[in-house]
């Protein structure tokens, strides 16, 4: 928890990305929720160190660190996720909050990985529309093969309909 | 009468390009479980982006899409198979929910087709294997695949034909439900894009495949 404050002290965009897409590897692969709500919020952290708007009142700033500091510390994630929504709505550009959309595209990484959309989308609390409105602009189908031939599908759907 | 079960992904998919009104013009009943309503009315209904859109779903209810009852027990008997038929290092990987196991329990359960965009689902059906690799592939981990669950997930959904919201749209367009003035192909692949867009599960090729078998 303390590479994480360190990371965004130092402003360090990749490793934070790197670090966070450790932890959702992890966390599919040990089954533990708690990592993957952990690379939910070192995913924002990542994008959040990326723009100096947010960064603009630099009391503001230390007050943040030091707070999202001992929320990590408690491992109290769902706080330490306020924390970062509430720097997002002080500085951020957007309507929607900064920790939403690392959960999309979090849960994007998820379903290519092989998990299903409504598991996904109760896993990070993320409602399935976003989800599908997110992998439909990826490239993820392109770089799949097909279980059956589509002609072949359309075949059956012929029958069906 | 005909029937399919469908899933949420296809719904959404369809629904997002003002679509479900397709759901009316086949001589087929389309139907949905308990679990796939909860997604595309009740839990997005109060949702600040997608309310409006629960909200058109909810009125397909009783006209294009008919709520059916499912088997509480064949549902949990798919997700306890599904989630145990992967492992890293011994340990289980979860990768079903209530959702697409209730629409796959009803498509069983009848003996009907299942319509599915999402692509987990689908492969989970038609080739488990092919999803190990890519989850393998994806994440660059050992994925192991439990044989004899994967035989008897085989069993159990032997003959469900599974098919999305693109070959529904092509069916419709062979068919000529669409009179908008615009060549057939023309007006498939931008319908099949839109659709991609949208979260439909069909690459490139299958695309192209689509439009050319449209005349």
């Amino acid at each position: 928890m303390e590479d994480i404050i360190e990371l965004v002290r130092a402003r360090k965009v990749r490793k934070l990305k790197d670090l966070s897409d450790e932890l959702l590897l992890r966390g599919f692969v040990d089954q533990e929720k708690k990592k993957v709500r952990l690379s939910v919020i070192v995913r924002a952290l990542s994008k959040i160190v990326e723009k100096n708007y947010y960064l603009k009142d630099r009391k503001y700033w230390e007050n943040f660190l030091s707070r999202l500091e001992d929320a990590l510390k408690a491992g109290d994630l769902e706080r330490a996720e306020k924390i970062v929504i509430e720097l997002d709505r002080h500085f951020g550009r957007y309507k929607e909050d900064i920790i939403k959309y690392a959960k999309i595209r979090r849960g994007s990484t998820l379903y290519a990985w092989g998990v299903s959309l409504t598991k996904v989308s109760e896993m990070l609390g993320v409602p399935e529309y976003e989800l599908m409105h997110h992998i439909g602009k990826t490239k993820m189908v392109d770089e799949e093969g097909t279980g059956k031939p589509a002609l072949e599908r359309l075949k059956d759907a012929e029958e069906i309909l | 009468m005909k029937a399919i079960s469908c899933d949420s992904s296809s719904i959404i998919a369809l629904g997002t390009n003002c679509l479900t009104w397709l759901f009316e013009r086949f001589d087929t009943e389309f139907w949905i479980p308990n679990y796939v309503k909860k997604e595309i009315v009740d839990n997005p209904l109060h949702s600040y982006k997608f309310g409006f859109e629960a909200m058109r779903n909810g009125t397909l209810l009783g006209r294009g899409l008919k709520l059916k009852e499912t088997d509480p027990q064949l549902r949990n008997r798919i997700i306890g198979l599904a989630n145990s038929l992967f492992h890293h290092k011994s340990r289980p990987i979860e990768i079903i929910q209530y959702g697409e196991a209730d629409a796959l329990a009803l498509s069983v359960k009848e003996g009907v087709p299942l319509l599915v965009d999402e692509k987990n689902t689908r492969l989970l059906v038609e080739n488990r294997e092919q999803l190990r690799k890519l989850s393998e592939h994806r994440t660059g981990k050992t994925i192991e695949m439990n044989e004899d669950v994967s035989r008897e997930l085989g069993k159990l959904m032997k003959g469900v034909k599974v098919i999305r919201s693109s070959e529904l749209v092509t069916v419709a367009v062979k068919r000529g439900f669409f009179e908008w003035g615009y060549p057939k192909r023309q007006l498939l692949q931008s319908m099949l894009n839109a659709l991609k867009l949208s979260g439909c599960a069909i690459n490139s090729e299958e695309i192209k495949e689509l439009v050319e078998s449209v005349e």
